[in-house]
């Protein structure tokens, strides 16, 4: 090793390190199962990545969460909030699959209820019930994409106290 | 691989994260102090380095984590990190980027891994095994950043609205992204714009391996990655992207800007001389 490594070693592991994040990350249907299962292991704790924005289509609705109480609403950011805040909220919309129309009630799981409230700190001390919902605007024909249906769609946490 | 073109590297790349977190900063409560984002699962043994906010650290610690990430940045962008330096700067990065999940884009992704491999790699690298640990890196670091291109360009042959030209169309249609104006053009341009992006994803893994037309399509993904900037609302994502195109210049090109560096900065020391000079 006084000369370094053999001169296949780096291209060795470089195309091994590659050809297990091309499993992890190519659209899942072309990539047999088992090698994707070892690809998950490898790349998920260090080498995590995903690159499908937008693909393999853009979204076809435009998801705004709301936060209610009594006859008000209004959205979990606003103009002018820090652009990770924006972020935030509407990678809350995007985790709900808010890309896509929603069920006539939109029940979320756990994780996304912390999430939610942790959105509306500030609004936890008003009187009243707090609500969450989603207003979707969605394209009903890709060639005329301005023209979009709107939605309001209730949103309700799991009930954990059920069996 | 060129030492001018490292040393410049680390320097986009450092500069990145230091306004990455300062631009944070206003939102430290709502990140990492009382994160928003629930904590999740860590996936396997290696990931306790990307979790250690809340895991094997105190999750109050995130706050003095991101300072003394926005000091090692600062470090690394006036004199070469050394390898310790640069794995604290990959842990508290991207543990902080962990911790405020929610808010994470694929800027953040991508910068996960590039600070990974910048612990390789070495500006001048002394002897044989730190030559190939350092060359390593360089190519991971090369062959990450147009990976990406290939596979977003992938996932969009499953798709139809990439493949008929609607996709742009659709993208600027919605209020939250943009821009509205395009929306007025013709189907036709609207079409040509969407099929140049993807033909752009594809081309790029290709062509970079020749210096005047990779110098083309650097100019692309640059006008491409601020536009997505500008009107998606993903600064981050496109500014990453940005970065890590300098891994890509020639050694000549960058000896010619690291020059101008020293105009700006004559207290740095000289990365393109020799160590020790």
């Amino acid at each position: 090793m006084a000369n370094g490594p053999p001169k296949w070693l780096i291209p060795a592991i470089l195309l091994a390190h590659f050809g297990l994040l091309a499993s992890y990350t190519f659209p899942s249907r072309w990539i047999p199962d088992r090698l994707r299962y070892w690809s998950i292991t490898y790349a998920r704790p260090l080498f995590h990545q995903g690159w499908d924005l937008f693909a393999p289509d853009p979204p076809r609705c435009s998801c705004e969460v709301q936060a209610g109480i009594g006859e008000s609403w209004r959205a979990l950011d606003a103009s002018g909030d820090n652009y990770l805040r924006t972020r935030m909220v509407r990678n809350v919309a995007a985790y709900l699959n808010g890309g896509s129309p929603f069920p006539d009630t939109l029940t979320v799981p756990p994780v996304m209820e912390e999430a939610l409230l942790g959105l509306v700190r500030d609004m936890m001390h008003d009187e009243g019930d707090l609500r969450f919902r989603a207003v979707q605007h969605c394209v009903v024909d890709d060639h005329r994409p301005t023209d979009r249906d709107t939605r309001y769609v209730p949103i309700v946490f799991v009930d954990r106290h059920q069996p | 691989m060129s030492t001018a073109t490292v040393r410049l590297f680390q320097r986009a790349v450092y500069v990145w994260v230091l306004g990455y977190i300062l631009s944070a900063l206003p939102l430290v409560e709502q990140l990492w102090e009382y994160p928003v984002s629930p904590p999740l699962p860590v996936p396997g043994f290696g990931s306790w380095f990307m979790n250690a906010f809340g895991s094997w650290l105190p999750g109050a610690l995130s706050v003095p984590g991101a300072a003394l990430l926005i000091l090692f940045s600062a470090y690394g962008t006036l004199r070469e990190a050394p390898r310790w330096m640069a794995f604290v700067i990959w842990m508290l990065f991207a543990s902080l980027t962990q911790r405020a999940w929610l808010a994470s884009c694929g800027g953040s992704l991508l910068m996960n891994n590039v600070l990974l491999w910048m612990v390789f790699l070495r500006a001048r690298p002394d002897g044989p095994l730190d030559r190939a640990s350092s060359l390593l890196g360089f190519w991971a670091i090369r062959i990450q950043l147009i990976f990406t291109y290939l596979v977003t360009g992938l996932h969009k042959l499953t798709g139809t609205t990439w493949l008929d030209g609607t996709a742009v169309g659709i993208v600027a249609s919605d209020p939250q992204f943009g821009p509205a104006w395009l929306t007025t053009w013709p189907q036709g341009i609207i079409a040509l714009i969407t099929w140049s992006t993807l033909a752009l994803q594809f081309a790029i893994p290709i062509v970079v391996w020749w210096r005047t037309p990779r110098y083309l399509a650097m100019g692309c993904a640059v006008l491409f990655h601020l536009a997505t900037a500008l009107y998606i609302d993903i600064p981050q994502m496109g500014l990453a992207f940005i970065a890590c195109w300098v891994i890509w210049t020639d050694g000549e090109l960058a000896a010619r800007c690291e020059a101008r560096w020293q105009r700006m900065w004559p207290s740095s020391p000289n990365s393109v001389a020799k160590a020790g000079a």
